[in-house]
């Protein structure tokens, strides 16, 4: 068992250094390979069983049933091949998830011929299957899962067909010079005192209407649709943001020292989840790491900085 | 649309093909299977078949258990009992319809298909027929549909996509499994088989009463077919086949002797002109005589055994059809040999037939020669005597009666009185059984010959002479000798009783349905030759394109092209790909192949990088340390920072910059600063 992960560990390494990362690649006959499947292995032992007939019983319509079979062996390698020669995948660009999570790596595909029944997939993940129609380009989200926070680079991944006979199975190997940014999985956990009591106070001013509001901003997109201010718009004044009393006054920071307790991923984890609170809620929140501050702020933008350096913390690289 | 099915699951129109694909592979062993099974077969497919179009509950598991024992037990009990090649089909037929029941995943598919192969190979054991071979193409274009199927799910046309598919694959196979079928080597069998399918006895019986032979004649069905090496068909008083010989008699019977005859070591093949090839193919009989062309002269092919009374016989008896080639000399001159064992071509009954007994004695008395007395008889016939296909019955003295009271008969009726007679008289002589006539084709040049040609003589022993041929028929009606049988006979209710169809195409009204049924027996008979008994051709096929033949040859021959195509694929795959160096890395290696020729020294290693490599040099050689620097600041940029507008110039700039630091390196290697600065 362990022999053969070692021996898979080396072709993998070596087709990791026969290929280098590309954006886009092309199937061509130095990429594809062809083995026939264990049905291809049995179909051949049939096709002997039907030759020992033929030898038998001198028949030559059964020695012609065997021919047949065995040219069509054959003949399903190219059509095996053919499946799957010429195929160009193009990397596309891929969404941020948060750990734990199926990041979906976006590919192009095209080709000028058509092309059925491909297998694209990572190593143990789920695998989709796709028809290809001629000269249509066709755009594909390969999922896969992401275990760790911090850039993802796109493993090597497999393209494989079976296509017409599954007789033969026909696979590639592809690496592409693409990433994706790996949040960290958003845990509950760790009071953020000064917020609790009053989330449950800021949901009820949102439900009772605007007396307790302080200030309209800016609109921002990504705003909750309640917090928007109709009655400024309809008065002209443009799109307006009402920004509330608390959650200006005390400023909220997602500190690194606000839970000691818990160890490195767990903080990184807690804040991620409270971040996502805070935005949800339109709350005005500051980050404090050792080495990063960003000032409190509200919005899709800051909340997305705010996760790309938990994501980030302590990264350092592959 | 991106499908998240699980692969390994049947899709509706994969099960849909697979039913088909059964259907079609099965129906031609209905006539091999029990008929519950078939019953049972066509119960299941229809029921899947329903249920995939409509939800209907499956059958609980104990009511499937219970079928399985019971077609099991069935089959297993029907096996015992039947002849070898039924059981198989049977056992092969079951298996694949239980297979059906559970029908889930592609696994389920796979065995299938893969014993759907094996049926209609087995198929072939049964029927060879042109109609078969068809038959078993569209049965195999129905299984790679079904196993198309199961590897692309098609909804849409789920059944005209997986045969046009199929169909262009299947023909795409096509060249070659030509050259395998026509080059493999045909092997002679690895472990010997009985094979006793359903071939019917026809023909000649190993014994001859009056009536047997009469019988054939309602029997249309091919004896065999021969081709001539001179492509013209013998005269048609030369036609006779012998195929036994019966030189005992006990007074009622005529029979084949069981000992005596040995195999002829006759091979003093003289040329003659009269000498002829012949090439036969025999239809199944399950006997095991063959057709030899009146005189067999020299040795058949080695299928077959020669035996000194001029017949051929097979090794054993003929389940399927044999092909062989023999030579005949049509005016055989008596060799010289002396008859060896004549007490048992004069041996008759004591007693019996006492008006035959008289007529021989008066012979006798009148002093006739051997000559006179069978021209005696023959005149007789000719005179008093009719040809009939259905003569009365005999009782009793039967000789006396057909001599002297009915006088009417069939050729074995004229062969067993003359030979009879004669044998009273002291002729030795021996009634010869076989095929007078055929029929041939100008289409193809062949003769086909048909069990209604079935035919009796006698040969009998003429000092001097030796075996002669005398045939009484030939002299009650001559025309049965020149003339095609089916035309003498194809008024009389008993000729080919048996089939009514070719009685309908015996009448010369309709001239169309003859030349027609003969292009048809061509076709056959090509089909026979060239395809059903190719072994036999392969030999002589491959001998005329590559010279002798042995086994190893033709193996060396079928893997040659083989291995060539192999290694080329695996050469193409597994090419190196020559990796194009980018310009820039180029210049590197340059400046360092300048600076090696100078001094080794300054070659780079293999693990340096540009920017230690250049510090390195800048070391040995301070004057140009400015230039290297840039340069090698350069190299950093283009390979680095990827951004395109500036790779562009810096490469123009890079180029420029090492060009000049080449010839900067030449220059100072001139004037010997290198070294200078080195040491």
């Amino acid at each position: 068992m362990r022999k053969t992960k070692r021996v898979k560990g080396r072709v993998k390494s070596w087709l990791v250094n026969r290929y280098p990362a590309q954006r886009s690649v092309k199937l061509t006959q130095n990429r594809i390979f062809i083995l026939p499947t264990m049905a291809g292995m049995a179909y051949l032992i049939v096709v002997l069983l039907i030759l020992l007939l033929a030898v038998n019983y001198q028949n030559n319509l059964a020695y012609a049933v065997c021919f047949t079979l065995l040219s069509l062996f054959v003949t399903a390698i190219l059509h095996t091949y053919a499946n799957l020669s010429g195929l160009r995948i193009s990397a596309l660009t891929t969404e941020p998830v948060f750990s734990n999570e199926l990041a979906y790596f976006r590919y192009q595909l095209h080709s000028a011929r058509a092309m059925n029944q491909l297998t694209l997939g990572f190593n143990n993940n789920v695998q989709i299957t796709v028809d290809l129609e001629k000269n249509v380009e066709r755009n594909i989200e390969v999922p896969y899962l992401c275990l760790r926070r911090g850039w993802q680079r796109a493993e090597l991944f497999r393209i494989g067909s079976l296509y017409p006979l599954g007789l033969f199975r026909a696979w590639s190997w592809l690496r592409f010079d693409q990433t994706v940014l790996v949040y960290p999985k958003p845990i509950e956990g760790g009071q953020l005192d000064s917020f609790v009591g009053r989330d449950c106070r800021d949901n009820k001013a949102v439900a009772k209407g605007d007396d307790e509001f302080e200030a309209l901003s800016a609109y921002y997109p990504g705003a909750a649709k309640n917090s928007i201010a109709w009655k400024a718009y309809a008065k002209g004044y443009g799109l307006q943001v009402k920004t509330y009393q608390g959650s200006a006054s005390d400023e909220l920071w997602l500190d690194w020292n606000l839970w000691p307790e818990l160890s490195e991923e767990q903080r990184l984890s807690c804040m991620c989840y409270w971040s996502i609170q805070l935005s949800q809620n339109q709350a005005q929140y500051g980050l404090r790491l050792p080495e990063v501050t960003f000032e409190p702020s509200v919005g899709e933008k800051h909340h997305i900085k705010v996760l790309e350096q938990l994501a980030l913390y302590g990264f350092e690289g592959w | 649309m991106t499908t998240k099915t699980p692969a390994t699951l049947l899709s509706i129109p994969a099960k849909k093909w697979l039913l088909i694909m059964l259907f079609v592979v099965i129906a031609p062993h209905v006539a091999y299977t029990p008929l519950w099974l078939t019953i049972i077969a066509l119960c299941i497919i229809g029921w899947i078949g329903i249920s995939l179009f409509s939800q209907r509950p499956e059958l609980p598991v104990w009511g499937r258990r219970l079928l399985v024992v019971g077609v099991i037990a069935g089959v297993l009990i029907y096996a015992s009992m039947s002849q070898e090649l039924a059981g198989l089909s049977s056992l092969l037929i079951a298996g694949a319809i239980l297979k059906v029941l559970e029908l889930r995943s592609r696994r389920d598919g796979w065995v299938l298909i893969l014993v759907a192969c094996f049926i209609a190979a087995v198929s072939f054991l049964f029927d060879q027929s042109i109609v078969a071979a068809i038959y078993g193409g569209v049965s195999l274009m129905t299984v790679f549909s079904a196993l198309m199927m199961m590897h692309h799910p098609n909804e849409k046309s789920w059944f005209a996509f997986p045969l046009k598919k199929s169909a262009l694959i299947l023909l795409q196979s096509m060249p070659l499994m030509l050259i395998l079928f026509l080059i493999f080597p045909r092997i002679s069998p690895l472990w010997s088989i009985q094979y006793n399918n359903s071939v019917a006895k026809t023909g000649l019986s190993d014994g001859m009463e009056p009536g047997n032979i009469s019988q054939l004649a309602r029997s249309d069905s091919v004896a065999f077919r021969a081709s001539f090496s001179t492509g013209v068909p013998p005269a048609s008083t030369d036609r006779y086949w012998r195929a036994v010989t019966y030189p005992i008699f006990d007074g009622q019977r005529w029979s084949m002797a069981q000992d005596g005859i040995d195999k002829s070591i006759n091979s003093s093949s003289k040329e003659s002109k009269s000498l002829v090839g012949y090439q036969v193919i025999a239809e199944p009989s399950a006997n095991s005589w063959l057709f030899a062309l009146d005189y067999p002269s020299g040795l058949p092919s080695p299928e077959v055994s020669a035996f000194s009374d001029g017949t051929f016989r097979a090794d054993s008896p003929i389940y399927e059809r044999l092909f062989y080639s023999a030579k005949a000399d049509l005016s055989a001159a008596y060799d010289g040999r002396p008859l060896y064992d004549r007490a048992r071509y004069l041996s008759v009954p004591e007693n019996g037939n006492p008006a035959t007994r008289a007529m021989v004695a008066q012979w006798l008395v009148a002093g006739l020669s051997a000559e006179q007395k069978i021209a005696a008889l023959l005149q007789r016939y000719n005179e008093q005597f009719s040809y009939t296909l259905s003569p009365q019955k005999l009782r009793g003295d039967r000789i006396d009666q057909f001599l002297f009271t009915t006088q009417e008969g069939f050729c074995e009726h004229f062969s067993n009185a003359t030979a009879y007679a004669l044998r009273l008289a002291g002729i030795p002589t021996r009634v010869v059984a076989g095929y007078l006539g055929g029929e041939w084709n100008p289409y193809e040049k062949y003769m086909l010959v048909r069990q209604y040609e079935a035919h009796a003589w006698i040969e009998a022993w003429l000092d001097g002479k030796g075996w002669v041929r005398i045939d009484p028929t030939a002299a009650v009606a001559p025309e049965r000798v020149t003339l095609p049988f089916d035309q003498l006979f194809s008024d009389s209710p008993e000729f080919m009783s048996d089939n009514a169809f070719a009685t309908y195409r015996m009448q010369q009204s309709l001239p169309w349905l003859k030349t027609w049924s003969l292009r048809y027996d061509a076709l056959n008979y090509n089909w026979h030759r060239w395809v059903l008994g190719f072994h036999e051709e392969q030999s002589n096929l491959l001998q005329d394109w590559f010279g002798t033949i042995s086994i190893l040859k033709m193996l060396l021959l079928l893997f040659i092209p083989a291995g060539v195509a192999l290694t080329f694929v695996i050469w193409v795959l597994l090419r190196v790909p020559l990796r194009k160096l980018n310009t820039v890395d180029q210049e590197v290696i340059d400046v360092s192949a300048v600076l090696s020729a100078v001094t080794p020294f300054l070659q780079r290693e293999a693990e340096e990088t540009v920017t230690s490599y250049c510090q390195r040099v800048a070391c040995s050689l301070p004057v140009l340390r400015s230039q290297l620097e840039n340069w090698s600041a350069l190299y950093q940029q283009i390979r680095y920072v990827p951004e395109s507008q500036q790779i562009e110039q810096n490469t123009i700039l890079f180029l420029s910059c090492s060009r000049q630091l080449k010839g900067d390196i030449k220059r100072l290697n001139k004037q010997d600063v290198v070294r200078g600065s080195i040491d």
